[in-house]
């Protein structure tokens, strides 16, 4: 076999003499086509404008060097960098609570109590209802003037217009939203953990939160890292919630709602969205690789 | 005689209430939204006012039927369905044509075009550069066409999820069936796909219903009033309608309906699609 780096499941392939190469390639083009259009050369396009101090006027642009890179932190700074902090806030309140939630609830839901599936299935209801149906609804409760936690708790705020509080509400409903998603995937895992382990355990005396630490955890761990992946790779980029309940007001402006609100609006010019775009990518891609070595490498087998 | 005896009587299951108390608790806050919304979308404006949170005491069905006209639901659902079904039928026959030949090595490429697929995942995307392709060079923005172009997207993974399943296919079926002169396109169409059909479907579903939800793709890149989608239409109408809290609640329901009903009655499928779509991907 000739060609050393392929991927290794095509190395032991020999090519089908009978299918005509060219007919086959040419079933594949669309996809290359497709791909290469919209994943490729937007990317490219983007690093070019970036470049430029292009405004929709395409006869009035000009090449400015890396301007709109340093203009990021002096023009528009003092509305992105907090943007980037707000992201990781709103990251780290819906991520977090969401894994100890989700691993509690299939814990519970895997001990096979009678009814136990009825409510499988109804926590996973939230994460097939659309991002408007859900803000629409969580609108409702609140309200601070006729909500339930206005009426029936009597919490005096603002909720969603309180500058300390908008984000924290944003995060309830994203764990809401989500939560029935990730318990699914932590119950799927734990089905996969086989008995004898807790058995083999209990003979020599370990109990409960031993048990969960020593041997849930570790086993679980695979699981613990897709839910990872999902919940951060969502809440980075996350912008519907925020168009939906607040428009950005009340501190809850994430780099995504802020990336959509400057290009949909165009209330920067182009160049330096696109340099916005690729400080996001620069941003995503850090936090990428810190979860890549954090938590990715710890898959155990027992 | 028997020797020590044996404990006959129950204790008294507190473990099990705490776990079941909780489980109730939970499943309650998972549906209270959606109650909250059904019981005032039945209210009268004056019912609202005086009694906002209480069961609702004399149901007002012309609620829905107002909303039914004033947002044009019919027309909102005839577009969402055939924008979504549109876009689900590029996605899917486009992968296929692309994975199926791709996991053979049936052109020299094939490897290659692998490695350009997964890794192309990881480029920068670009709100900004996406828009200025659409609406300068490709002058579609706005129209119904730029919508179903980037609801089309998403292909890398579902070409990943793909080749992954025709691995496990038996070759010998192809070898034969081209040796017979079958068509290429003839034996994607008959034979590969109905064996390729679990993963299909699925992965229609998981884009159809990620279509259907969508938000922020039909906001940016349809602006023609004609062509509105569900979701869009409910934003602008709940933003027009935001003090009428029955003529909102009842939009929202009126949206929700058609996947709740979907998911009643497919939720086993449903659950397994997204399920194997985290965990594959």
């Amino acid at each position: 076999m000739q060609a050393k780096n392929r991927p290794s499941f095509v190395k032991r392939i020999k090519t089908n003499p009978c299918v005509s190469p060219v007919v086959a390639l040419a079933g594949a083009i669309p996809a290359l086509l497709y791909i290469a259009l919209f994943s490729v050369i937007p990317a490219l396009l983007n690093l070019a404008i970036s470049f430029t101090d292009y405004n929709g006027n395409i006869a009035d642009f000009g090449f400015v060097g890396f301007k709109n890179y340093i203009d990021f932190f002096k023009v528009i700074g003092v509305d992105v960098l907090p943007s980037f902090w707000t992201t990781i806030k709103y990251s780290l309140m819906v991520v977090l609570p969401l894994q100890v939630i989700s691993v509690g609830a299939a814990l519970i839901v895997n001990k096979g109590l009678k009814g136990s599936n009825f409510f499988r299935v109804l926590f996973f209801m939230p994460s097939i209802l659309g991002s408007v149906v859900v803000c629409s609804s969580w609108k409702l409760i609140f309200d601070p003037q006729s909500g339930p936690l206005a009426e029936y708790f009597h919490i005096k705020s603002a909720f969603l217009g309180d500058s300390d509080w908008s984000l924290v509400c944003i995060s309830i409903i994203a764990l809401w939203a989500s939560y029935g998603y990730s318990m699914t995937i932590y119950l799927a895992g734990l089905q996969g953990i086989s008995r004898d382990y807790y058995e083999a355990s209990e003979m020599d005396g370990a109990n409960g939160w031993v048990q969960f630490f020593k041997i849930t955890l570790p086993l679980l761990w695979p699981s613990v890292v897709i839910c990872l992946w999902i919940a951060i790779s969502g809440t980075l980029g996350m912008a519907d919630y925020i168009v939906l309940t607040t428009g950005g007001y009340y501190n809850t402006q994430t780099i995504g709602f802020y990336i959509f609100d400057t290009v949909v609006n165009e209330k920067v010019n182009k160049g330096l969205s696109a340099a916005t775009a690729n400080y996001n990518f620069i941003f995503v891609t850090v936090i990428m690789l810190l979860y890549n070595y954090f938590i990715r490498k710890r898959v155990v087998d027992l | 005689m028997t020797c020590g005896k044996t404990r006959t009587r129950k204790k008294f299951p507190i473990k099990k209430l705490i776990l079941y108390s909780i489980l109730v608790f939970m499943g309650f806050l998972m549906v209270y939204p959606l109650y909250l919304v059904a019981n005032i979308s039945l209210k009268s404006y004056n019912e609202y006012l005086t009694n906002p949170l209480g069961f609702v005491q004399s149901p007002q069905f012309s609620n829905y039927a107002y909303v039914w006209e004033s947002m044009e639901v019919i027309g909102k659902t005839a577009n969402t369905l055939w924008m979504t079904g549109l876009a689900v039928l590029i996605n899917i026959i486009i992968s296929v044509l692309a994975g199926f030949p791709i996991a053979r090595n049936f052109f020299k490429g094939s490897g290659k075009m692998y490695v350009f697929v997964l890794a192309s995942m990881f480029f920068p995307t670009s709100l900004v550069a996406t828009i200025i392709l659409l609406k300068n060079v490709l002058n579609i923005y706005g129209s119904p066409a730029a919508l179903i172009v980037i609801w089309s997207g998403g292909l890398q993974l579902n070409i990943f999820m793909l080749c992954n399943f025709v691995r496990t296919l038996p070759r010998d079926l192809d070898e034969a069936a081209f040796m017979d002169g079958c068509g290429y396109f003839r034996y994607i169409l008959t034979i590969a796909a109905p064996l390729m059909l679990p993963i299909i479907v699925t992965l229609m579903m998981l884009k159809a219903i990620g279509c259907w939800n969508d938000f922020l793709n039909p906001y940016i890149y349809v602006t023609d009033t004609n062509f509105r989608t569900l979701s869009t239409g409910l934003y602008m109408f709940t933003g027009q309608y935001a003090s009428q809290w029955q003529y909102y609640c009842a939009a929202v329901f009126i949206v929700a309906t058609p996947m709740i009903i979907l998911y009643v009655f497919c939720q086993r499928f449903i659950i397994a699609g997204m399920l194997s779509g985290a965990l594959k991907g």
